[in-house]
């Protein structure tokens, strides 16, 4: 295949509106292709697109991977992480016996342990904290365990830090979670918007097929928002390069040209939406000149943004990062919902909202209830869902949390802090280096009154401080399903043993749930299914008639051919929210300034019917403005090469190459204040941290500064001084948005500092977003 | 305490005191519960919202000088991080945010109250005014029912 280091996003294969994504199969191999034994098929848990390939073995080992043609989502193409990622399961470091405070011990002493500590405990004292990265089957038997077995609230994904405001943004709009649109739509759209998401990095697989549209020979127009100069904003017709903070501001302004012009559906809206009224009201003041100002626009902008978004024919939108860690999230992201209410983009070809997720198997996370909410997408509030579920489990429906919403993971942390939880199972996930405010994190995590087991793949900056490691299997070393940003499912089959007595995570949760003893409330076991496969048919039996409905996709279905979208091609055809209605939507709703919840009357009350819901906000300043001592705004985000803290990405030699280290970026003009040149060491200072890194002058926003967050401090000398100046959430914040509870990893106010001479550029890729200023001017 | 309210103006002021006395409390809620980030937070965007809805309600008091936050503000919030990591924390929290509701409570009366005078009185602006309290009010009643209502059963029956 191409360098896919060079050139992540590879040939072009152009199309014109209409047409169908032409193949491209890329194939890295580690190995002559005729000496690949089988071919497994899996699909790529390194991002959230779900790009479909078969891992190649030989010898016993994965030698390479070979992307599938057939299937929808990637038609055959492989990024950079998905054509090497896989070589990080045979790292030399990976975990291969459980330990118990450090010493190697048998699985039977270190899971009596962790059983024995969870019986002398009751459950609020008990939380569980996973992933996006297992699979549904794991998910769906880890909630089956809090919630029925245990019987805690506390159960949460680190999905709540990437894709958490996606599935409470559709919850606001739509009653429900679940993507409107569809992958296809970048092949019938006319307008495509991108808020805060940054796919030439995130996902670079859907940014060829969105470029293969644009340098097609009817391209459609792109807006941009993001404050800094991305790959897509360089080739957008609109760049909204809005300062970090006032991403609610922004939509505030553009939703106020749509009204005043009157480019809005009216007939879809009197048909679909409810809400009009109020949005009406809260836009008024928000001319392009008052938006401007609060987002260091230009008024002309403003009305250029909304001129794009007004006069198309079939918008496509997608949501990210740039909005769900930033100030408001939820808010600002309903805010991209509401335009397409507005101008009755949904439901149709290329009329396709994506609010994105962060992580390859986010959607499973939130499916199956391991994140916030009850699986099946029900609703904690609703009796009649918790019913339903206390019968597919065959206990009490009191037994069932569901006085509250479930503790999000912010929460469970400070109820650790508070000395209120005292057992914490991590799994597959590294809070010591993904969490805000690290000094904060790694003293929690340290307390002796907490007592925490950790499941993973690698030594990690979290299994340092756990009490019991477990080691865990991974991708092409068991079977399971996941579903991606577009609802596609796949099956990942099993290729490869995994090493030394590493079992997969549905293995390990089954163990516990035998060890717990946990029954339903005729005696039988409460777990009753026993591998991949027969977890997934009691979770396809907890999915039927709701939205994310698996009973119609089974393993056989899955084998073979392409994955296959729950829900058809896009939800929402014909204006018709059924997930909407007050007995079926996901949530009664909160309030988007205050997260205060809604009680089931007062929906009922505004949505009777089952419409699509106008969501208004109201913008208020973010909650650490710069001042003098602390002038600009950090935000922390990725690059295309690494995924999270690096645990894969940092071990396998193409992808740590290309991205060896952090680096800062800072836009030339306050780089030039402050004397800085590329490549000088510069500290970042916060209140909570510094984080000591060479500089990259980059496009970004002038007053923003850039932290790639996936430097930890696993790959440094046990004695090296940046163990706790490297990582990226050394600096952020303890904040969270209202409503979703994600955590705000783009607010904060930060000084950089030159504290030496630099001895070459900085560490930075030179394309994509942390391209040098003078490349992308 | 409560006085005996006869006139519309008098019920103005009371509405407008109980407002910002609420902004007062949900500040003093925030700075002895700085440990916990949602209550911190979110304390400053209400305390915010509240201010603006008392000032359109007309003239009222002397600005509180500890409204301002100073000296003893600092105090609590650190006293509040120092004992942030011990278990009375959410005790104290539920402790409370059951008195900071009864005071929400008194306000949101206030201000129907005031509502019903206004509209009798057909003082549209006042009115106005009234309506943007209130929902003020409200939604700083509704924020602190949910933080108590996930409080509650992790302080009675955890550790």
């Amino acid at each position: 295949m191409h360098d896919v280091i060079a050139d992540p996003w590879g040939p072009a294969t152009p199309v014109a509106r209409g047409e169908e994504w032409p193949e491209r199969v890329d194939v890295s191999l580690s190995v002559p292709e005729d000496q690949v034994e089988r071919w497994v098929q899996s699909a790529s848990i390194l991002h959230s697109d779900g790009d479909a390939m078969d891992i190649a073995v030989a010898g016993g080992r994965i030698v390479g991977v070979r992307g599938r043609g057939v299937d929808r989502v990637n038609r055959g193409r492989l990024g950079p992480k998905d054509a090497f990622g896989w070589q990080a399961n045979h790292a030399p470091d990976r975990l291969t016996t459980p330990t118990v405070h450090g010493r190697p011990a048998s699985w039977d002493e270190a899971m009596d342990l962790v059983a024995e500590r969870c019986r002398a405990l009751s459950a609020p004292e008990i939380a569980f904290y996973t992933t996006g990265q297992l699979f549904a089957e794991e998910y769906w038997t880890l909630a089956t365990i809090a919630r029925a077995g245990i019987g805690t609230n506390h159960l949460d994904g680190n999905t709540r830090l990437c894709t958490a405001t996606a599935g409470e943004a559709l919850k606001e709009s739509f009653g429900c979670d679940g993507q409107p649109g569809s992958y296809d739509d970048v092949h019938h759209c006319d307008a495509l918007a991108l808020w805060g998401h940054n796919p030439a990095e995130t996902q670079p697989v859907l940014w060829r097929r969105m470029r293969d549209r644009l340098e097609g020979p009817d391209r459609p127009r792109l807006l941009v928002a993001d404050p800094r100069r991305t790959v897509p904003a360089r080739e957008a017709d609109v760049h909204l390069a809005l300062e970090p903070g006032t991403n609610l501001a922004l939509l505030l302004g553009l939703q106020h040209v749509l009204l005043a012009r009157g480019w809005i559906d009216e007939a879809y809206l009197a048909q679909s939406t409810v809400g009009l009224d109020l949005l009406e009201a809260a836009v008024r003041e928000w001319t392009p000149e008052r938006a401007a100002e609060v987002c260091g626009l230009r008024p002309a902008e403003i009305e250029a943004g909304a001129e794009l978004l007004g006069t198309c024919e079939a918008l496509l939108s997608t949501v990210l990062q740039g909005f769900y860690q930033a100030h408001q999230a939820t808010a600002a992201a309903c805010q991209v919902n509401n335009i397409h209410l507005l101008r009755g983009m949904l439901g149709r070809p290329g009329a396709g909202l994506l609010q994105m997720n962060g992580q390859p198997t986010a959607q499973n996370t939130r499916e199956c209830g391991a994140d916030g909410d009850l699986p099946g997408f029900r609703n904690w509030a609703n009796g009649r869902h918790v019913q339903e579920l206390a019968e597919i489990w065959n206990v009490d429906a009191l037994q069932i949390p569901h006085w509250g919403p479930p503790t999000h993971c912010m929460e469970m942390f400070r109820l650790c802090e508070e000395g209120s939880i005292r057992f914490l199972w991590i799994s597959r996930t590294n809070p010591a280096v993904s969490l805000p405010e690290l000094a904060r994190i790694r003293r929690i995590l340290g307390d002796d009154r907490l007592f925490v087991v950790a499941q993973d793949l690698f030594p990690t900056e979290t299994t340092a401080l756990a009490d019991v490691v477990l080691p865990a299997a991974t991708w092409g070393e068991k079977t399971g399903v996941f579903t991606n940003a577009d609802r596609t499912v796949h099956l990942s089959e099993k290729a490869v043993d995994p090493p030394g007595q590493a079992r997969s995570d549905l293995e390990i949760f089954l163990d516990f749930a035998r060890r717990m003893d946990f029954r339903d409330k005729d005696g039988g076991p409460l777990v009753h299914w026993h591998d991949a496969e027969s977890a997934y048919r009691a979770w396809q039996r907890c999915s039927a008639g709701r939205p994310c409905d698996y009973t119609s996709i089974s393993y056989d279905d899955l084998r073979g051919g392409s994955g296959i979208q729950w829900g058809g091609p896009r939800l929402y055809e014909g204006g018709r929210f059924a997930w909407a209605h007050p007995d079926a939507c996901e949530t009664y709703g909160r309030d988007l300034l205050t997260g205060g919840t809604y009680e089931p009357t007062e929906y009922r009350a505004m949505n009777p019917e089952g419409k699509a819901i106008l969501q208004p906000a109201r913008w208020v300043p973010p909650h650490e403005p710069p001042g003098d001592e602390r002038p600009l705004r950090l935000m922390t985000g990725r690059t295309v090469y690494h995924f999270h803290t690096r645990t894969k990405t940092g071990r396998t030699p193409e992808l740590q190459a290309a991205a060896p280290d952090v680096w800062v970026e800072l836009a030339p003009a306050d780089a030039a204040v402050r004397g800085i040149d590329e490549g000088d060491v510069v500290e970042v200072r916060s209140a909570r941290g510094v984080v000591r890194a060479p500089a990259r002058i980059s496009g970004v926003r002038d007053g923003a500064v850039f932290v790639p967050f996936h430097y930890g401090s696993w790959d440094l000398p046990e004695d090296d001084d940046r163990a706790q100046a490297r990582a990226a959430n050394e600096l952020t914040l303890t904040s969270w948005d209202p409503v979703s509870k994600q955590p705000l990893f783009k607010a904060g106010a930060v000084q950089v500092v030159k504290v030496a001479d630099g001895t070459g550029r900085a560490p930075a890729p030179d394309l994509a977003a942390s391209a040098p200023m003078e490349a992308v001017r | 305490m409560l006085g005996i309210t006869t006139s519309l103006d008098a019920a103005r002021r009371e509405a407008r005191g109980a407002v910002e006395d609420l902004a007062g409390e949900v500040r003093r809620l925030g700075e002895r519960h700085a440990a916990d980030h949602d209550v911190h937070h979110m304390s400053r965007t209400l305390g915010l919202l509240l201010d603006e809805a008392a000032a359109g309600l007309g003239a009222g008091r002397e600005p509180d000088a500890e409204r301002e936050g100073g000296r003893f503000a600092r105090v609590r919030e650190a006293a509040s991080k120092a004992m942030g990591s011990r278990p009375p924390a959410g005790a104290l929290l539920l402790a409370d945010l059951r008195r900071f509701l009864a005071s929400a409570s008194d306000a949101s009366v206030a201000c129907v109250v005031l509502a019903q005078g206004a509209q009798a009185a057909r003082n549209r602006d006042l009115l106005e005014a009234v309506t943007v309290a209130h929902d003020a009010v409200l939604r700083t009643h509704r924020w602190a029912l949910t933080r108590l209502k996930v409080t509650a059963p992790q302080v009675l029956l955890g550790p």
